[in-house]
């Protein structure tokens, strides 16, 4: 059994990694084997921070010999320093999960000898979970930047999700505060695991490579590039590595000083918005373009599609009861799962007001871009609409972006 | 106020379907027979239980509804909700007076409240198959307590079963004293009292302490926020996670 302590380091230093998502695979038990996974993915526990507990999110290692400078584990800091084995790790993963505490492992590491080292050892853990302790449950594992390719495609074959993480949103930046590390090295195997082979048969048929696909995630606020800049990266990773997801996570200073990093933790907001920002990329056919203003920032006043809708008031009011569906995904109040009952019930019945109540619309923000039957119940000026929407009528902004983008929430919590 | 008196079960409902039909009355409330004390205003129907009208009932509704509207007739049962028998017959009345699938009118009343009626069953299934939390017994056997809102029992066994091949478990509503026990292949719901005495396996407490000490590692002090917290994993179910109980 592995000492307490050590796990409390290997998770130390793993927890501001953001990911816990163990959704998008559907790997089958085997019989008398232990696990499978669940497509939308299982949430376990919620830390008091809120964010959900799905994935066991551990490191092997944290004896990196790299010194990212945003990083607690980078080898100049003076912290307690622990590995654990494969062996270890398995166990400790096996007991978990019989217990439902967990749905799988997510193993990361820090730089340990070097990228090969490392990434062979992550590998044989994986490897060892499936083939000694037969385990079914979802697996992702983190990438190594410059480890051998074969040892990348071969954990691409086990495990059901890998990451590497392209850590900052440009090379300027990644230059000045990860020196060890180089985009060459972080992208070349992004490329590697979104080859075509993978995503044709016999491997397509199988579902055997990745299962859950590649996720990447960068810090928020250490560096200079604004939303525009990273959106428009992230639109370009989604089609050219074939992401599922891009993960942001808001810098928080570790125990050090230096001039390169700001002294003060990036605002959660941000953070907030640009998921939200990546949630219209993804689901609601936005453009990165569209999204951000004049100025290349979201505004953290309200959410990025009011504040769209509030550019184009040319284009509003849509009448709910014709509106195609890319129409009435773009109306404030209107979300993914709203639009397609929306599209169900209107077959069956015109709507009134009552009926888009029935079926969860956001009315309180929707009736400025909505008629329904004709009806027109908001308001026109522009000035009352930004007072209205910014939750001038009482209304905190956090909470009122929570009740549109409650799919945001997903995001944190790793349903989808 | 007609109110209609039932056996809680999918004949009971059945049976009062087929009254309501045959006498030309609608109910204004359904409860569960035994579960009201009376006043003198309303005026109450008992209802009997009759196999052979139930399964009339039944195959009219597999007839115009299909298969789906009988199986999720049968999921608003397990609803937790005080008006769950209402809205189940309301579905049920709808579903034979249109003679079709009704389950697409989403803005009309009945059949809203029924959709999220029957959503929040499957939410909180869905929220226990992460929350389930099973202690391992010296026997091998897993146990988990729960209290869960509604009656779901019967939904989270075949999901345990499929991951935990061949490990016997049982989970135990200790709210309404039954028991889904598996032996790793089958399961069967049982009644039971509302504690159980268990023999924990040697290296139960460590791995459960193991799990506590991970739980507050992975929390990341600077972010607290209890009230998302609170949003996405009630106070109410706590005290069966060990993470959460002291
Ligand atoms: S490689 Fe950089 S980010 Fe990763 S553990 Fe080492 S110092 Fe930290």
């Amino acid at each position: 059994m592995i000492d307490e302590k050590k796990l409390v380091i290997l998770t130390e230093g793993a927890k501001y990694d953001v990911s816990c998502s163990s959704s998008g695979s559907r790997r089958k038990n085997k019989y008398g084997e232990i696990g499978n996974a669940c497509f939308a993915g299982i949430c376990h526990s919620y830390t008091q921070d809120g964010r959900c507990i799905s994935l066991l999110k551990m490191l092997m290692s944290n004896d990196c010999i790299y010194d990212c400078k945003y990083c607690i584990n980078r080898a100049t800091n003076d912290v307690a320093r622990a590995t654990a084995t494969p062996d270890e790790i398995c166990e400790l993963v096996i007991s978990f999960y019989r217990r439902n505490y967990i749905e799988g492992l997510f193993l990361s590491s820090a730089i340990v000898k070097s990228p090969n080292h490392t990434m062979e050892m992550l590998y044989l853990t994986a490897y060892k979970l499936r083939k000694n302790y037969h385990f079914n449950g979802y697996i992702h594992l983190k990438g190594i930047p410059g480890a051998d390719s074969a040892l990348i495609e071969a954990a691409g074959l086990i495990v059901d999700r890998m990451s590497f993480n392209i850590e900052l949103p440009s090379e300027t930046s990644l230059k000045l505060l990860a020196p060890q590390k180089n985009k060459t090295a972080i992208v070349s195997p992004m490329k590697t695991l979104a080859l075509d082979k993978y995503y044709e048969s016999p491997y397509k048929r199988r579902r055997d490579f990745l299962p859950a696909g590649q996720t990447t995630q960068m810090i928020i606020g250490a560096s200079p590039e604004s939303d525009a800049h990273i959106l428009k990266l992230t639109e370009y990773m989604y089609s050219y590595y074939r992401l599922k997801r891009v993960y942001y996570s808001s810098y928080i200073p570790t125990n050090f000083e230096t001039s390169l990093l700001p002294y003060s933790p990036a605002p959660k907001i941000r953070e907030h918005r640009l998921y939200q920002a990546d949630w219209l990329l993804r689901y609601y056919g936005f453009t990165a373009d569209e999204i951000t203003g004049k100025d290349g920032n979201l505004s953290l006043e309200y959410d990025p599609k009011c504040a769209w809708a509030i550019r184009h008031m040319e284009l509003f009011p849509v009448e709910v009861n014709t509106a195609p569906l890319d129409m009435l995904l773009r109306v404030p109040g209107i979300g993914v799962r709203t639009a397609s009952r929306i599209l169900i019930a209107r077959k069956h019945a015109k709507l009134d007001f009552d009926a888009l109540k029935r079926l969860r619309v956001v009315l309180k923000r929707a009736m400025h871009f909505i008629t329904c039957g004709g009806k027109f119940i908001g308001s026109k000026s522009e000035y009352d609409l930004s007072r209205l929407l910014a939750g001038g009528d009482g209304q905190n902004m956090t909470q009122l972006s929570m009740f549109e983008f409650d799919t945001a929430l997903s995001a944190l919590n790793g349903e989808l | 106020m007609t109110v209609f008196l039932i056996e809680k079960s999918i004949d009971g409902l059945y049976s009062a379907l087929f009254y309501a039909f045959e006498q030309k009355t609608m109910p204004d409330a359904v409860f569960e027979r035994g579960n009201i004390c009376n006043n003198f205003t309303d005026k109450y129907i008992e209802i009997m239980t009759e196999k052979e009208k139930s399964r009339r009932v039944l195959t009219a509704i597999k007839k115009y509804g299909g298969k789906s509207a009988a199986l999720y007739i049968e999921i608003c049962l397990l609803s937790g909700d005080e008006n769950a028998l209402k809205i189940a017959f309301d579905f049920a009345y709808l579903t034979l007076s249109e003679r079709r699938d009704v389950s697409g009118f989403l803005a009309n009343r009945a059949v809203s409240i029924f959709y999220y009626t029957i959503k929040k069953v499957f939410n909180e299934r869905h929220r226990f198959f992460g929350l389930i939390r099973f202690k391992e017994t010296a026997s091998g056997v897993l146990y988990a307590a729960y209290s869960p809102d509604n009656d779901i029992t019967e939904l989270l066994c075949p999901h345990f079963i499929k991951r935990l091949s061949c490990v016997p478990f049982i989970i135990h509503d200790v709210k309404r004293n039954k028991a889904g026990v598996s032996n790793g292949k089958e399961y069967k719901i049982m009644e039971t009292e509302n504690k159980a005495a268990l023999n924990l396996s040697e290296d139960e407490k460590a791995w459960e302490n193991l799990w506590k000490n991970y739980y507050k590692a992975v929390t990341i002090k600077e972010r607290k926020n209890t009230r998302q917290q609170d949003n996405l994993m009630p106070r109410r179910y706590r005290k069966f996670l060990p993470e959460t109980y002291e």
